[in-house]
């Protein structure tokens, strides 16, 4: 049984089906272009401020910054992005309603928003706000966020047409662990990575016969296992290193990483709706 | 001579023997999950790339982070700008690579190109002009107004370059279809596999299809 | 000098804007939709003559009968080589020369130039096989050939 809307509330069909007829989806759909253009410029907008504010929690990128201060500078901004992209999300979804209902790559993106919702807006900028201090309120939000991403990333993982997504989550943790680890570390870091994914490319398409999904699947899962054990072994090891000159705190860095990921496993779910 | 050299790499660079032989452009526009991980990554790539490009700009236009010297904001966040514009770039020749013909010949990719060379030569000009004396106006919260007005040119070739991006994958003015005489002529279509039609000529006849 | 640079900036920032609304006015012709027409149904009889196994949609070429009774050539509209793959269909299931009836939708652009478009839903072999090729909803009506559609 695939995990979609439609398969939790068939009921709804009929009303789904009709959505691109009510206003104002019935405007947008001849303009579905223009319209999604708005979605990816949101995207940009918020992809940025979550970049350089969580990254500050996790003490990089603008270290000379307070991270109060980029938390002034960024919320605004920030706010503009998450309802811009909740706006032309919902009238470009209103014009493709029935395709989404039947998506479980869209269910992925949606538990994602709301759990890149819940980490912007309960722990991250909480955090920011006051400097890095983490709250009770800041942590039990944090762990709701997590719970509800971890969801999102174990639906993406049964859908077996988009779950290939992933890798772009995978990715990210691996940029973000690169530019998070310290020098000597970062170059075995980056060769391990190397190493892995052009292991991957080669074998999935010179050893394997095209085609062969019998033996494709299996070897694109081992690989995905071991990137992600790779990444997030490295992660662990940074985090739970003693600090030297970093004042950022454990679960501060912790819920830093989290709260960029989160978007990206929401974006990489969005573009990977059309692909299944 | 640049179009002969693109059917070669889409017909025959990497192409073994055998009937069933693809070239490696080939390969990767029918490759079960690459080319959409490449796309994917090309989309995401934009939240690194164009989501601290737009930071940087904003700065430069005196509307965030005021508070912040331009050089230090600059220091920390333009390597995370050139990394992201890496993958974009690296993504984007693969995409090209897939394709090639059909993107030579589309008015959206060329019109892309010219304003990516826009927003190129507008950095170039800025380290060789308002970069300069930015000791100057280092510290100010609002640059001077001629840095202002090439960050802003900044973002709008940007933001072209993105949204013309997105108008690549519509099918609105692919050759052989009946469009705009001067379309056919931007594409190049004439030289093109499937011709060039002029809409103006298909009035004249009459016919639609099916 | 202030002065010098408003015109470029004013010129990009109208050049996006006539963007939006230029590609916004041409798309309410349908000849720019991308969308195919709910209301436009096609069963398609006929011999494979290519077929594009490609991304981000493969496509399935062949000589049929569309709705006017004319033979001509159409291009129908699949899944990602993924996607086919795990319905059951691969690159050499529809060489050149099969025999295949598909059943789609039409393009709403139904100016034919230079060939008639349309989704394909599914598609029935000789061996009375029939395999469903779109990608699960395109925004194509639910007419019970998707598997996933139940």
């Amino acid at each position: 049984m695939k995990i979609t809307f439609g398969e939790a509330l068939p009921n709804l069909r009929p009303w789904v089906q009709h959505l691109d007829q009510v206003w104002p989806a019935y405007i947008i759909k001849p303009q579905f272009a223009s319209w999604e253009v708005l979605h990816i410029l949101s995207l940009v907008i918020l992809g940025g401020t979550a970049i350089l504010m969580n990254l500050r929690l996790a003490g990089a990128g603008l270290v000379e910054e307070k991270p109060s201060e980029l938390y002034r500078s960024l919320r605004r901004w920030q706010d503009l992005g998450v309802i811009g992209i909740v706006v032309s999300g919902v009238l470009i979804g209103m014009a493709n309603a029935e395709r989404l209902y039947d998506s479980t790559a869209f269910v992925v993106k949606i538990i994602a928003l709301i759990a890149g919702i819940v980490l912007t807006y309960g722990a991250s900028r909480p955090i920011a706000k006051a400097d890095g201090v983490v709250s009770a309120s800041a942590r039990s939000w944090f762990l709701i966020g997590a719970a509800l991403w971890l969801g999102s990333v174990t639906v993406f993982a049964t859908a077996v047409l988009a779950n290939p997504g992933l890798f772009h989550v995978l990715l990210a943790a691996a940029l973000i662990v690169l530019l998070l680890t310290r020098r000597g570390a970062r170059g075995v870091f980056a060769a391990g990575l190397v190493v892995l994914v052009l292991g991957q490319i080669i074998i999935t398409h010179t050893v394997i016969p095209a085609d062969d999904l019998s033996r494709l699947d299996p070897a694109n899962k081992v690989y995905a296992a071991l990137l992600a054990l790779w990444i997030f072994g490295n992660a662990a090891r940074e985090i739970l290193s003693p600090s030297t000159d970093q004042e950022a705190g454990r679960l501060a860095k912790l819920i830093g990483y989290a709260s960029i990921l989160v978007w990206v496993t929401a974006a990489a779910a969005g573009r990977w709706i059309a692909f299944a | 001579m640049i179009r002969e050299f693109l059917v070669w790499l889409q017909d025959q660079w990497g192409k073994g023997a055998g009937d069933t032989a693809q070239s490696w452009s080939q390969q990767l526009l029918g490759s079960l999950n690459l080319w959409g991980l490449v796309e994917g990554t090309h989309l995401l790539s934009l939240m690194l790339f164009a989501g601290t490009i737009l930071f940087v700009d904003l700065r430069l236009i005196g509307a965030t982070f005021q508070r912040t010297p331009v050089s230090v904001l600059s220091r920390r966040i333009l390597p995370m700008t050139v990394f992201g514009f890496g993958f974009m770039v690296i993504t984007g020749a693969a995409l090209f690579f897939a394709k090639p013909l059909f993107y030579y010949h589309n008015i959206w990719f060329r019109a892309k190109l010219i304003f990516l060379a826009l927003a190129l030569v507008n950095i170039v000009i800025f380290h060789l002009r308002a970069h300069r004396n930015q000791q100057v106006w280092d510290l100010l919260p609002k640059p001077p107004t001629e840095t202002r007005i090439l960050a802003a040119i900044s973002l709008a070739s940007w933001l072209l370059v993105i949204i013309l991006g997105r108008f690549m994958a519509y099918s609105w003015f692919d050759c052989g279809k009946p469009i705009p005489h001067w379309v056919n002529l931007v594409q190049e279509c004439k030289t093109s596999e499937h011709g060039a039609v002029d809409a103006s000529a298909m009035a004249a006849i009459g016919g639609t299809g099916s | 000098m202030t002065k010098q640079f408003f015109a470029p900036l004013a010129i990009v920032t109208a050049l996006a804007c006539a963007a939006l609304v230029g590609v916004n006015v041409a798309q309410a012709h349908h000849a720019f939709s991308a969308e195919f027409d709910g209301k436009s149904p096609v069963l398609l009889r006929g011999k494979v003559s290519k077929v594009e196994w490609i991304n981000p949609h493969a496509w399935v070429h062949l000589m049929a009968a569309g709705p006017d009774g004319q033979v001509r050539e159409w291009m129908v509209e699949g899944g990602t080589p993924n996607t086919l793959l795990r319905s059951g269909i691969d690159r050499n299931t529809l060489k050149p020369g099969t025999e295949i009836v598909v059943r789609g939708y039409q393009s709403k652009d139904k100016s034919c130039a230079p060939v008639c478009k349309a989704n394909g839903r599914d598609v029935a072999f000789p061996d009375g096989r029939k395999v469903f090729m779109g990608s699960s909803g395109t925004g194509a009506p639910k007419d019970g050939s998707d598997p996933n559609d139940k």
